[in-house]
């Protein structure tokens, strides 16, 4: 799939971006996560592996980062994953790496480190939703390779359905952070997407108020605008979405969702 | 609305049911036709509340006669000798009503839950013979009736058998036909990116045709459709667009009825907020029972 891609336009996606990569060959990995991590020292930023204690993943990436650890005990110590744990260790990683002269974290996570927690696919897009949200404030590259071998297609729907950059398939939507404490749908949500679309806004709708810009939104289906209704109404906070389409806000009307959930507003 | 249209809906909770009923009977008296509506206490308390919403007086509705409210356990027992549904009695009751709505040349609305009350008490065959009674009074007096069904009372084998048979009962209705001078098909797999494509279809017809302004609104109703049968179809379902009038009319046919997948899943996604969407969007629609399938199409354009 991406090795089709010329190389070199394939890292630039990457630079300074959340991937997600799904690697079908597992011999495809070590080749270009090497070369993601050299573009990162380029650049200016640390390059650090994450994967499975032991792998050869690990192992053959040793030399060329600085780190090279299975960050499960970390993430995962207390049994679930923690969104705020995660991201006070990316804070100050951050912060490390500035203070030893580089600008930002480039990361290459062989995610099969996930495995040991059994996560469901609304986990694995609650983690990667707000991972989005702190990568965009610390400049970071983090490539998050998902292979096919280990994860099955709906895990690795979800993972490409809450990530901005994709090498692999391109899913039907993308819930991912917008600007300071808002999010950005994008695509189409429908039957295709739907069991994805409720993990994510799920994850999303934590937020409160709960902000969400969907100008890039280009179809939502009566089953999604049900998701969001349902949700809402089930978390009672404020939920905005901004730059709706008329014929969304006409449908979200039809549906009778304006008195399921009144607690959405539909902006224009 | 089809003179004589037989609709049927499946309902996963009370609220889908009051919306989507609500919509149909509203429809009905927003265009001065009468609406008749069998029902038990609850339910037409709650479609009163749905009209209301809806923008209709439902007293004076009441009061002259374009709604009419029955129980339909009252009714049913008038229509019933020993258990059993009587054609003579139901022809005394339910056949006089529906002569009497429609006797000053207004088009009739039927709402009924009477059938749905002998499938409750699973008097599965007194149900078909109910049913077949509403359509022979159909094949003799033009009305249009909508039958809703709780999602859960088709799970098991000896009642998807016998919708089937209910199924088949309507084959025999007339149904208007468009007079369509141009009609586009394509044939999807019943897959979960099918609606997707679906809709990439209609827009590529309509907007070939000069309609891009029915674009957005046939997409929506193309995807309810699609995704209703991507879930209920055997391998394949087939979306016709055709020219109607001054509007266009979108279809979608499954091979459901033949083998039907009626799950609690698959019920609860023939929700009745899609149903109210497609309502309100289209200016007719309606359910075509087939041989091996169903067809349910729209009709969208300015409303005549």
């Amino acid at each position: 799939m991406i090795l089709s891609d010329d190389r070199s336009a394939v890292i630039e996606r990457c630079r300074g971006s959340h991937v997600c990569w799904v690697v079908a060959d597992p011999d495809d990995y070590t080749d270009l996560a090497e070369a993601i991590l050299s573009d990162g020292v380029a650049d200016r930023r640390k390059p650090v592996a994450f994967g499975p204690s032991g792998s050869d993943s690990l192992r053959v990436l040793a030399d060329i980062v600085s780190a090279a650890t299975d960050p499960r005990p970390a993430f995962l110590g207390g049994g679930m994953l923690d969104p705020d744990t995660m991201f006070a260790m990316f804070r100050e990683q951050t912060a490390v790496a500035r203070s030893e002269g580089y600008e930002a974290l480039c990361l290459v996570a062989d995610m099969d480190w996930l495995l040991p927690a059994l996560p469901s696919v609304d986990s694995i897009v609650a983690f990667e939703l707000f991972l989005d949200r702190v990568i965009g404030e610390l400049d970071a590259t983090v490539v998050c390779a998902y292979r096919t071998a280990s994860f099955d297609s709906e895990a690795i729907g979800g993972a490409l359905s809450v990530h901005p950059v994709s090498l692999g398939d391109e899913p039907e939507f993308r819930l991912v952070a917008g600007d300071v404490e808002t999010w950005r749908l994008s695509g189409e949500v429908d039957l295709a997407g739907a069991a994805v679309f409720e993990a994510a806004f799920r994850a999303a709708a934590r937020d409160a108020p709960c902000v969400v810009d969907v100008s890039d939104l280009e179809f939502i289906d009566v089953s999604g605008l049900r998701t969001i209704a349902s949700v809402a109404r089930e978390r009672k906070n404020r939920v905005v979405f901004r730059r709706t389409s008329p014929v969304l806000r006409r449908v979200w009307q039809l549906g009778g969702f304006d008195s399921l959930a009144p607690n959405v507003e539909l902006t224009a | 609305m089809d003179p004589r249209d037989h609709l049927v809906q499946f309902y996963a909770d009370d609220d889908e049911l009051a919306a989507a009923v609500g919509c149909y009977l509203a429809d009905a008296l927003l265009r001065g036709e009468v609406a008749i509506a069998i029902a038990t206490p609850s339910h037409r308390q709650a479609f009163e509340t749905a009209l209301t919403s809806a923008g209709v007086d439902v007293e004076e509705a009441k009061r002259t006669d374009r709604m009419v409210f029955l129980d339909a356990a009252d009714t049913l027992a008038r229509c019933t000798v020993g258990g059993e549904p009587d054609p003579i009695r139901f022809e005394a009751t339910v056949g006089q009503l529906v002569r009497r709505a429609g006797s000053d040349g207004s088009a009739v609305r039927a709402y009924g839950e009477m059938v749905a009350l002998l499938w409750d008490a699973g008097a599965v065959n007194a149900a078909i013979e109910l049913e077949s009674m509403w359509n022979d009074l159909g094949s003799r007096v033009p009305f249009s009736l909508f039958c809703a069904y709780p999602a859960d009372a088709m799970t098991d084998e000896v009642h998807r058998e016998a919708f089937d048979h209910v199924c088949r009962l309507h084959s025999g209705v007339m149904h208007g036909v468009s007079s369509a001078e141009e009609r586009e098909e394509r044939t999807f797999a019943a897959s979960a990116k099918s609606p997707s494509a679906a809709r990439r279809f209609v827009a590529t017809v309509l907007e070939r045709w000069g309609r891009a302004e029915l674009v957005e609104n046939a997409e929506y109703v193309v995807t309810e459709l699609a995704s209703n049968a991507v879930l209920h179809a055997g391998s394949v379902f087939v979306v016709a667009v055709s020219r109607s009038g001054d509007g266009v009319r979108i279809a979608v046919s499954d091979t459901s009825a033949a083998a039907p997948v009626l799950n609690e899943h698959s019920l609860a996604r023939l929700s009745g907020r899609g149903l109210l969407v497609v309502a309100a969007l289209a200016r007719r629609w309606g359910v075509q029972p087939s041989a091996d399938g169903k067809s349910v199409w729209a009709e969208l354009g300015a409303c005549p």
